[in-house]
Parts: structure tokens; C-alpha cells; sequence
């Protein structure tokens, strides 16, 4: 019985299923050859791996979780920490959430999907483009998209920019970030165009048709967007 | 999450500066982009490929492959003083080796050696057959043997 390298590739990166496993492991007994090429190959293994490794364990640079984590970078920074235990999709969500709504509240996250709540979810539901007044967050076109769900472009008072898709009696986001801009009077306002362009290209990949006219935002606004 | 698609950031551009900007330009992407997501795929594999996409757009654009690799060990953000002199050379040859393997060898090396990804995972990724992934990897180790042991280090089968 011959041992092809791709086999003990294979088993070396336990890529066979376990029968093959232990047919391997009994040659290896009887193959030197392929017993000292298991042995290098795990040697260069552990080599990459413990060169690599410390990267996990080292700080972040500021850069980075800033990014993830304005206005208060050394807060989420802890709770960023906290959540990588987490597997990984639950951890990324978790990171953006808590990043995105230790300030406002308004995005969360279940089960692993980023949700509006509280007052960015009541303005989704709610308000129409142009209502000006008494506002949490100023939502901009409304459309169907690719699924038959409504969904509706959003600036919030806390700088997210994103757009939400109400799916199951929920609005579910489907993109945020946090924008520039300048608050007046506790009403935000991005700088230069009213959407950001990540926002446009966001809906544009998403969008089926046109988007809603005053009327038929107005009307889908009274039928609950379903 | 982030620490691992940082380790792997290094690992593809051989340095912690182009790393972390690379890992910002994927996090900022992956934000904007999380309607493309597909709940039923693994979030990983998905920022990893983000990741690789934009580091093959700027290897291209830039038609180089940015510092000495090694010089990863003297970052202060990975000498964290516990590290003995002995292990920075294992590092720095294990870096110099890695970085002189062809692009596509290195990001298979990156993804299934050091990341841990399964083949099926690595190929998605990829968007290649298993079998290129399986034959890549295989050159790739040859090649890292031979660096990393000297050359006839390679057991003959």
C-alpha cells in the first residue's frame, strides 16, 4: 500500500474521514518515509501557526476599533472584547451592535441580524419623508426590494446612516454606518448630499422598480409595509 | 472575529501597516455591504473573501509586494517582550518563506494552514475547484519545506 502525499495532506490537516483516518495512521507504523514527512510537515505547521498566533493576542490599534467604535472607542473596545468568545457571525453582529447602540439604543441585534428598535424602528414604521418635525431620525426614500420587502433609507440623530427592511413585522438592517455631518439643535444632518453614497449603492443593488412617490409611501405607511 | 481576520491580513501582505488597512477597508465594506450577506453562510468565510478581493485589487494595482517580510517581528505590536530572539527568527523565517510562495500558493497556505479552514470552505473562498486548492496547497507546502528546512529536506516517497 502506497501513501500519495495528497493523503497525507489530508490527514495531516484532518481532511479525511475518520476510517481513512486510522487506515493512514496504521500505515505510518510500518512508513517511515511518510512518518518523517508527517513529522515536517506538522513541524512547518505548528512554525506558521505560532508565528501567526500572537497576532491574535495583540492590542488592536486605535485605527481600528475606532473605527468600529465612535464615539467612544475605549468603551465598545471592552465589550468588542467581550463578544469574540462568541462564534464568529454572532460576534461581528454583536461587535456592530454594540458599537452602533451604546449611544442610541436603536440597533440590535438577534439572532445575529442587526434590527431597528426603540425610536429608529418607530420612525421607520411612522414617518413619512417629509415630515420635518419632532424626530428621532429623518428617513429618506422608501422602496420594495428584490424579496417583496419594504424597506426605507434612514439618518438617525446619533449619525447612523443605513437602510432597514421590514421583514416579519421587524426592520431589519441591511446597512449602516456612521456618517459626518453636524447636529443643530439635536436634529443631524449629514454633510453634503442627504445620503450618504454607500447608502445610494446600497439601494440600488437592493431596489426592484422604482422607488415609492409621497402617495404610495403614505399609503404602504398605513398598511403597516407589509 | 477581528483579531483572526487581522492574523490573516498579515499573513497575506506580509506587514502589520498594509494589514490594518486592509482590515479596515474590509470591515468597511462588510458594513456597508451586510444586505449582501447570506444569513445561512458563514460570516467568516465571507469577510475573509472580502478581504482577499481587495487585497488582489491592490496587489494589482500597486505590482508589488510590500517590505521586507520579517520585519512583522519587530512590530511592537507582536514583540510583546516575552518573545525570545529564538522565536523571532522562527517568525521572520517563517515570514520570508511565506512571502516569496506566488500569491494564489499564499492566500491557500493563509486560509486552510494558519486560519484552519476546511478545503470546502477555502475553495468557496476561492471560488476554485477543491482539487486546485488540494494541488496549490501541495506546491505551497513543498515550497515552505524547502525554505523553511533547506532544500533536500523534502522526504522522498
Amino acid at each position: 500500500m502506497t501513501l500519495p502525499k495528497e493523503i497525507l495532506q489530508a490527514y495531516i490537516d484532518g481532511a479525511l474521514p475518520p476510517g481513512e483516518m486510522r487506515r493512514v495512521e496504521d500505515e505510518l507504523t510500518v512508513n517511515p518515509e511518510a512518518q518523517s514527512y508527517v513529522a515536517q510537515q506538522r513541524a512547518l505547521l505548528h512554525s506558521l501557526r505560532s508565528a501567526f498566533d500572537p497576532i491574535l493576542e495583540a492590542p488592536v490599534p486605535a485605527a481600528l476599533s475606532d473605527m468600529l467604535a465612535r464615539p467612544r472607542p475605549a468603551f465598545a473596545w471592552r465589550h468588542w472584547g467581550l463578544w469574540t468568545a462568541l462564534p464568529s457571525a454572532v460576534a461581528l453582529a454583536c461587535g456592530v451592535l454594540i458599537t452602533l447602540s451604546f449611544r442610541s439604543g436603536d440597533i440590535v441585534s438577534t439572532n445575529g441580524a442587526l434590527m431597528a428598535r426603540g425610536a429608529l424602528a418607530k420612525a421607520l414604521t411612522q414617518q413619512l419623508a417629509s415630515d420635518e418635525t419632532g424626530r428621532d431620525a429623518t428617513i429618506g426614500v422608501s422602496f420594495r426590494d428584490k424579496n417583496g420587502h419594504y424597506c426605507r433609507t434612514f439618518v438617525t440623530t446619533q449619525a447612523l446612516a443605513g437602510v432597514a427592511c421590514h421583514e416579519d413585522s421587524a426592520w431589519k438592517i441591511a446597512a449602516v454606518e456612521h456618517v459626518g455631518g453636524t447636529e443643530t439643535n439635536g436634529v443631524y444632518r449629514p454633510a453634503g448630499s442627504a445620503m450618504p453614497d454607500f447608502v445610494r449603492s446600497a439601494v440600488t443593488a437592493m431596489l426592484a422598480g422604482e422607488p415609492l412617490d409621497a402617495a404610495a409611501e403614505r399609503k404602504q405607511r398605513d398598511a403597516g409595509w407589509r | 472575529m477581528l483579531p483572526r481576520l487581522r492574523r490573516f491580513a498579515v499573513s497575506l501582505t506580509g506587514n502589520m501597516t498594509d494589514a490594518d488597512d486592509l482590515v479596515q477597508d474590509t470591515m468597511e465594506r462588510a458594513l456597508r455591504n451586510l444586505h449582501r450577506w447570506q444569513a445561512d453562510t458563514r460570516l467568516d468565510s465571507w469577510m475573509y473573501k472580502i478581504a482577499q478581493n481587495l487585497w488582489i485589487d491592490t496587489v494589482r494595482a500597486r505590482r508589488v509586494r510590500a517590505t521586507v517580510p520579517g520585519e512583522v517581528a519587530e512590530d511592537a505590536a507582536i514583540t510583546d517582550g516575552v518573545r525570545t530572539a529564538e522565536a523571532r527568527l522562527t517568525f521572520a523565517d517563517t515570514c520570508r518563506a511565506l512571502a516569496v510562495l506566488p500569491e494564489e500558493q499564499r492566500v491557500v497556505v493563509s486560509l486552510v494552514l494558519i486560519e484552519g479552514l476546511s478545503y470546502r470552505d477555502t475553495a468557496d473562498i476561492l471560488e476554485l475547484p477543491i482539487g486546485t486548492v488540494t494541488s496549490r496547497l501541495a506546491r505551497a507546502r513543498e515550497a515552505l519545506a524547502e525554505k523553511v528546512f533547506g532544500a533536500g529536506a523534502e522526504a522522498k516517497l
